[in-house]
């Protein structure tokens, strides 16, 4: 009797301590669960203090989420770093695109936590994975990181899947743009492979824009900090991201100014793309439904899935009609004021004005018979 | 009942419950419209956290109801379809950008006249275009 007494006032000791630790454990989580819902799987890594929580991607996930753990130490620059993505977050619970460039997920509640409200400005890319893709770009946006001159070329960088096609019935005729994961105006990043994939002009101009837009303005307005996350989702080993993950929380004024959690597709209406390789072709082509209206998802088979007939598509459709792909041409850089065209590399693209700056590709005598005459200096 | 309204270029006007987006320039204008008119500004509290304190802002959530007919009235949330036939003046401050909208004006201002159109030079916008449209 005695010694049950004895022993159940252990196991009540025991259990308290149990729960004493687990209280102490769980403390910063319920601290974090005050700002947002959504716990986060960050991972920082200091220079001199190293700290790292590690990720926690669902390996039965057939979409990963890329780079979840990757970490940029720079040591010669001494600087925190930040990195970390969204663990709660399952690209299968993205609907299908449905003629919207974006769609909101979690209730447009970024999945940060309250241990990444910082005044700090940081930028971080993540490095490139084995395929060569980008994973995560994480910054605290503000006027610190945002650019004080004009735009610079980046069309030396060939993001994974990268091809020069062009479409009558695409905006601008390229199909890809060389699509910033944090846009220049936030971060002032220009030819950094590690923040540039191969995004569908719509993704570019219609989905990740606006975005871009609101928060440099509140950020110019302000004098606030904006947390700002895009991680690019790949389906397996997918060279074209099917789209990208962008969160954006205002720090300052904790989510009053700017809060939003929306997935972008990586779709061009009209065309369909191979998510595989980045090949395309027009939608209306082949009996292949649009990616438009057929999700990205649909094209986005392994490799063994793409056969020749899509391939001989491309090619074909581009012998017989104009608005099939082009096949890949030069790369100019046009003046759309002087009317000179230049090699990327020409001294004077540096010096252009951003307003006059277009990025062609294509034939020399398509650009001379479009009234562009060729610089003197690089001789295009 | 006169109104002010902000929109993107496809006349969005909120995202996720928050405004598009703001300038401290254009709220000057606003203030000095109503000295200019001699009347006040009404708007809710959601607005008036972008205005500095000043007697010619009233404050209210009713404020769609209780504006007089000269008043000028700041919209960022409310919805206008129905108060269309009460609204004799429209100013629409245009920020020519494009921003994420899930909520856009919802009236059709084609159906007034435009009887002014001005650009300035914003805080943090390098062009602001202001419409006035009349009944």
């Amino acid at each position: 009797m005695r010694s049950n007494k004895r022993n159940n006032k252990l196991s009540y000791f025991l259990t308290l301590l149990l729960c004493l630790c687990m209280l102490v454990g769980c403390g910063s989580g319920a601290a974090t669960q005050v700002m947002l819902k959504a716990e986060d799987s960050e991972t920082e890594s200091y220079v001199e203090t190293v700290q790292t929580e590690s990720a926690e991607n669902d390996p039965g996930d057939e979409t990963e989420i890329q780079a979840a753990a990757q970490v940029q130490s720079d040591d010669s620059k001494q600087k925190v770093v930040h990195t970390g993505t969204a663990s709660a977050f399952n690209a299968a619970d993205v609907p299908a695109y449905s003629g919207e460039p974006y769609t909101t997920v979690n209730n447009n509640e970024p999945y940060f936590t309250s241990d990444n409200l910082t005044t700090e400005a940081f930028e971080n890319y993540s490095e490139l994975d084995a395929l060569g893709r980008c994973g995560v770009a994480y910054a605290n946006v503000c006027l610190e990181t945002m650019p004080t001159e004009k735009r610079g070329s980046i069309s030396e960088v060939k993001p994974t899947g990268w091809h020069s096609v062009k479409y009558d019935n695409v905006d601008g005729k390229s199909l890809y743009n060389r699509c910033h994961l944090i846009g220049y105006q936030l971060t002032a990043e220009n030819a950094n492979q590690q923040n540039l994939i191969t995004g569908t002009r719509y993704l570019n101009v219609d989905g990740m824009l606006p975005f871009e837009n609101m928060v440099a303005d509140y950020v110019k307005e302000t004098d606030n900090h904006v947390l700002y996350r895009v991680t690019p989702i790949f389906t397996g080993d997918n060279l074209v991201a099917d789209g990208v993950l962008m969160e954006g929380y205002s720090v300052e004024d904790e989510g009053d100014g700017i809060c939003f959690c929306v997935y972008a597709y990586n779709v061009q209406p009209g065309i369909t793309i191979d998510y595989v390789t980045g090949d395309s072709w027009l939608s209306s082509e082949k009996g292949n439904s649009d990616s438009s209206s057929g999700g990205n998802s649909a094209v986005s088979q392994s490799a063994a899935d793409k056969s020749g007939t899509q391939q001989a598509a491309v090619q074909t459709e581009s012998v017989k009609e104009t608005s099939a792909p082009v096949s890949t041409g030069t790369e100019y850089i046009l003046n759309t004021n002087t009317k000179k065209f230049h090699y990327p590399s020409c001294s004077s693209v540096k010096q252009m004005k951003a307003s006059n700056k277009k990025e062609y590709t294509g034939s020399r005598d398509d650009l001379i018979a479009q009234g562009y005459d060729p610089c003197k200096k690089c001789n295009p | 009942m006169r109104v002010i309204v902000c929109v993107d270029d496809n006349g969005g006007m909120l995202f996720n419950h928050r405004r598009q987006s703001r300038d401290r320039v254009l709220c000057e204008r606003v203030l000095q419209m109503a000295d200019e008119r001699d009347c006040s500004v009404y708007m809710n509290t959601y607005s008036a956290k972008i205005f500095p304190e000043d007697n010619r802002i009233a404050v209210s959530e009713n404020y769609l109801e209780e504006a007089g007919v000269q008043d000028l009235c700041f919209v960022e949330k409310e919805p206008l379809a129905t108060y269309f036939d009460k609204i004799d003046e429209c100013i629409v401050f245009k920020w020519n950008r494009v921003y994420p909208a899930d909520q856009h004006l919802d009236i059709d201002i084609s159906k007034m006249t435009k009887v002014q159109e001005e650009e300035f030079v914003g805080f943090s916008h390098e062009k602001i275009t202001m419409e006035v449209y009349e009944r």
